[in-house]
């Protein structure tokens, strides 16, 4: 007899609707009332360390004390990306043409992507 | 007048010798004639005789009446005799001796003040000397070989009197006899006897005369010292036992003085009493005597009060490990043991004792590592009163540091106890939050404060090593930080404890761990904790983004609300200790919900997402069936996603269910338990598990397996110590390969010391220690990776 419900119970649908219907044998419901899930947070980059200080993106650079919001990542227009301080740190440096220090190309921003 | 002379001679002899020996005659009749008599004597070269003739009179009526009558009356009363008449009879035994000898005593009183005169040119060393000569014969025949009957009787009667004497300026003495005796029936606590015979003004004024004839004999200090010692050696050693034993919380200095000063009393007694009676006699010397007198009492006092020292610190010796177990309740006994201690020299035997003590009642697998913390902390406490140079500290209290450093759960324990989450053990918690934190960098350079002039030298049992007296810390936290040698390991523990800590409670209440971290920021310094306090700006950073994604959701409409409330706790992953990795499928509702989570997450912030640790966290819900409704349940993600299964569908083998969530089905027969044990989920047959709707049907299967998840829920979230060690020590394998291909064959110390000499720059190499390197290269070798011989390690030829 379980079984056959069982077998109804596979579409949500028909679940709802058996769940209002009410009969002898009542489903054992499970009423979620909280859920704390655990989560790390992580940097959409195609790399793992930063090409400047060679920390974990996921870190920060060696000046900052704390990642995430206080030590963000930018991107280049030619798709590599370093933390915002190594980078500026990096430009601040080349006193006559700002390049990537990765690729050598121009360094310009990538817009809209920075936090 | 030749033949007068002549005739004369022998009369003259009669008349001297007479004079000396018969005392009794009247004497000023024949003064004059005595001393034409020596003349005589003293012309005809006779005059040196006399002497030695009285000493030889002296001599042989000692040897053959005085002293065997002595004896036998000493012996007379058998031993059923009453106490009583021993006594009197002892008494009466030495006036006797003394009655006798009087005559002897008195002829050379006499002849030696003729010395002294220097009458008619008699030669002789003269009163003092010849006083000296004669109590050497008398005390050389009388004391050859004494029967013991004399010691016994002479205790016996000073055993007596002593109590007498006590007992009449009003102290109990708590001899045993007396207070088994003293019971039932009042009897006088001096004599021990019925108050109507009691004989205690007679045992005084027998002590009295005894003392004074012992005195006069020049007998005293040789018939009874022995006694004395033995008497009061029993009392102190008696009274120790009673008052002191296993008593720590009351000092017992003053007391034993005010003691010693009564005891003093009896002993004036004793050994004073012819300070009396020198005043009554017309000797010049009396006040000679009365210096010996009090010089005797001072030497007494001496030596009671070394012996009481010495005694004294064996007991305690004996019962150190109690008081250091009861510190400070014990601070008492600390403090008297240290008074003592400095004036005996036994400090190296109270450090074997000690030592021993350690390893035999608290080094052994039997007793809890936080109990072990414990006994150390209080052996810190208290060692350091008793001993301010720690020398006693550092030295007893090794094999416990070695041994703590081989348990396992020692770090933890100690950084469960510091953070104050252990019951019990909350002393470290308060030591840590003392104002003047002792900050474990500062340690080297103390020379600022110490005045040169104070400087003391290292007592003599010091170790000999590295860590001069400076390095002594007394600092509990130092101390036990030190025992792993660097406080990176503890730091890394914290981490672990926090990180558990932080994900098991999820409620985002930190203050706590606020408060916490920054005690240890002064303790370890600012930068050692930076980590730790990330962590917890990580939970307040969550507690931000779940009330702004919380509210964003709020703002949507009703229909398109998730399912499941879920709020998630954001780590910055390089920060945590590393998590237990393990896999679980979620039921798609929840996977759903996270989905939409992250989502949320990355508008919020950009070119960043969440990768959720399914396995972990915490679900609070309820259970309803048909006949009864769990309510509030807070289970792991694990338990929750296994009901939510059965939701779906009633029953469910195990390998079906172990696919579906992506467990291992041996782990997840242990999850089930949790279940079983609410009465949810029943096993069925082998293998199959169904839902137990009504909890009337249920019949009660034994408990055995009902428990077999409880031990699960105290889990680690992050992965052990020993494993995180493990891994670093994973890291240097590399180099060792490098360093061995090129070398072909090391020492372990070589390896050791280029590791530290090449990779110090890396993060924890520096409390890598050569145990655990070793350990580490035996697992190679077990592994066949790493060949040992003779001490030296290789690499394996094919691996090259």
């Amino acid at each position: 007899m379980r079984r056959v419900r069982c077998a109804e119970t596979q579409n949500g649908e028909e679940k709802r609707i058996s769940a209002l219907v009410p009969h002898p044998g009542r489903e054992m419901k499970v009423k979620i009332k909280q859920w704390h899930g655990v989560a790390s947070w992580l940097w959409v980059a195609n790399d793992e360390n930063c090409g400047i200080c060679r920390a974990p993106f996921n870190g920060c650079c060696p000046d900052c004390k704390v990642p995430g919001d206080d030590c963000p990542l930018v991107w280049g227009q030619c798709s590599h990306c370093f933390h915002m301080h190594c980078i500026l740190k990096w430009l601040n440096s080349q006193q006559v043409q700002q390049q990537c220090p990765m690729c050598r190309q121009e360094w310009k921003f990538k817009e809209g992507e920075t936090t | 007048m030749s033949v007068l002379m002549s005739r004369g001679l022998p009369a003259a002899w009669d008349t001297v010798t007479a004079a000396l020996v018969c005392p009794s005659a009247p004497s000023p009749v024949t003064d004059d004639s005595v001393s034409e008599a020596l003349t005589l004597l003293c012309e005809k070269g006779l005059g040196q005789y006399v002497e030695g003739w009285l000493l030889e009179m002296l001599q042989v009526s000692l040897a053959s009446n005085v002293a065997p009558a002595f004896w036998a009356e000493l012996q007379h009363p058998e031993v059923e005799s009453r106490e009583r008449d021993r006594a009197g009879a002892l008494l009466e035994a030495f006036r006797t001796l003394l009655q006798r000898l009087q005559p002897f005593l008195c002829g050379l009183e006499r002849l030696g003040s003729w010395q002294d005169e220097n009458r008619v040119g008699l030669p002789g060393p003269g009163a003092h000397g010849l006083r000296e000569r004669a109590f050497s014969i008398i005390r050389a025949i009388l004391l050859f070989s004494p029967p013991p009957v004399l010691q016994q009787r002479v205790l016996e009667f000073y055993s007596r009197t002593f109590s007498v004497y006590m007992s009449q300026i009003g102290e109990q003495i708590e001899s045993d006899e007396v207070a088994a005796e003293g019971d039932g029936n009042d009897m006088c606590t001096g004599c021990a006897s019925a108050p109507q015979v009691c004989w205690c003004q007679d045992a005084l004024e027998q002590l009295q005369e005894f003392s004074h004839i012992l005195s006069r004999l020049q007998l005293l200090e040789r018939v009874s010292s022995e006694a004395v010692t033995s008497i009061l050696h029993r009392l102190i050693e008696q009274r120790m036992e009673q008052r002191c034993r296993g008593e720590y919380e009351r000092s017992f200095l003053s007391d034993f003085n005010d003691w010693l000063e009564q005891v003093l009393g009896w002993l004036s007694r004793v050994f004073a009493s012819e300070v009396g009676e020198a005043s009554t006699s017309s000797l010049p010397t009396d006040w000679k005597l009365d210096c010996i007198g009090s010089s005797i009492l001072q030497r007494w006092r001496c030596h009671m009060q070394q012996f009481f020292c010495r005694i004294y610190v064996n007991m305690r010796i004996e019962e150190l490990f109690s008081i250091i177990r009861d510190f400070p309740e014990s601070t008492p006994a600390v403090e008297d043991l240290k008074f003592c201690l400095e004036r005996t020299n036994q400090r190296q035997q109270l450090l074997t004792s000690l030592k021993s003590a350690f390893e035999t009642r608290l080094l052994h697998p039997g007793v809890h590592t936080s109990d072990i913390i414990t006994v150390y902390i209080s052996a810190i406490k208290a060692l350091r009163e008793l001993d301010p140079s720690m020398v006693i500290l550092q030295v007893a209290c090794q094999p416990i540091r070695k041994y703590l450093r081989t348990r396992e759960d020692t770090v933890r324990q100690i950084v469960a106890s510091l953070t104050g989450d252990t019951e019990g053990c909350s002393e470290l918690a308060s030591e840590l939050s003392r104002a003047d934190p002792v900050t474990l960098e500062t340690q080297d350079s103390e020379d600022e404060g110490s005045d040169p002039e104070e400087w003391t030298p290292d007592p003599t049992d010091a170790l000999t090593d590295k860590t001069g007296s400076k390095r002594r810390s007394s600092d509990i936290i130092s101390l036990l930080v030190s025992i792993f040698g660097s406080k990176e390991i503890f730091i890394d523990e914290y981490k672990t404890v926090l990180a558990d800590r932080l994900l098991h409670q999820l409620n985002y209440n930190t203050a706590r761990e606020i408060r916490n971290v920054e005690l240890l920021k002064l303790r370890f310094g600012e930068s050692h904790m930076h980590y730790c306090e990330v962590m917890l700006k990580d939970v307040a950073d969550s507690r931000r983004i779940n009330t702004n994604i919380h509210e964003e959701e709020a703002r949507l409409p009703e229909d398109e609300h998730p399912p499941i409330p879920l709020s998630a706790m954001i780590l910055s992953s390089e920060f945590w200790p590393q998590l237990k990795e393990e896999k679980l499928e979620l039921p798609a509702a929840i996977s759903k919900s996270m989905e939409a989570y992250t989502h949320r997450f990355e508008k919020l912030k950009a070119m960043r997402t969440l990768s959720w640790k399914p396995h972990l966290g915490s679900v609070t819900l309820d259970v309803e069936l048909e006949d009864r409704t769990l309510t509030n349940l807070s289970v792991s993600p694990i338990h929750a996603a296994i009901i939510l299964h059965f939701q779906d569908k009633g029953t469910w083998a195990l390998e079906e269910l172990s696919g579906v969530l992506g467990v291992h089905q041996e782990l997840l027969r242990r999850k089930l338990a949790l279940w079983q044990q609410h009465g949810v989920i029943q096993e069925e047959s082998p293998g199959r598990y169904s839902i137990l709707e009504k909890a009337s049907s249920r019949e009660r299967p034994d408990r055995g397996i009902m428990l077999i998840d409880s031990d699960e829920e105290g889990d680690s979230n992050t992965t052990t110590q020993s494993e995180q060690r493990e891994e670093k020590l994973q890291l240097f394998w590399a180099y060792i390969q490098a360093m061995l291909t090129n070398l072909e064959s090391m020492t372990l110390d070589r390896i050791h010391s280029m590791l530290r000499m090449f990779v110090a720059t890396g993060p924890g190499v520096t409390e890598m220690d050569v145990n655990e390197l070793q350990a580490f290269l035996q697992k190679k070798v077990r592994d066949h990776q790493l060949i040992v011989s003779a001490g030296v390690y290789r690499l394996p030829k094919t691996t090259q």
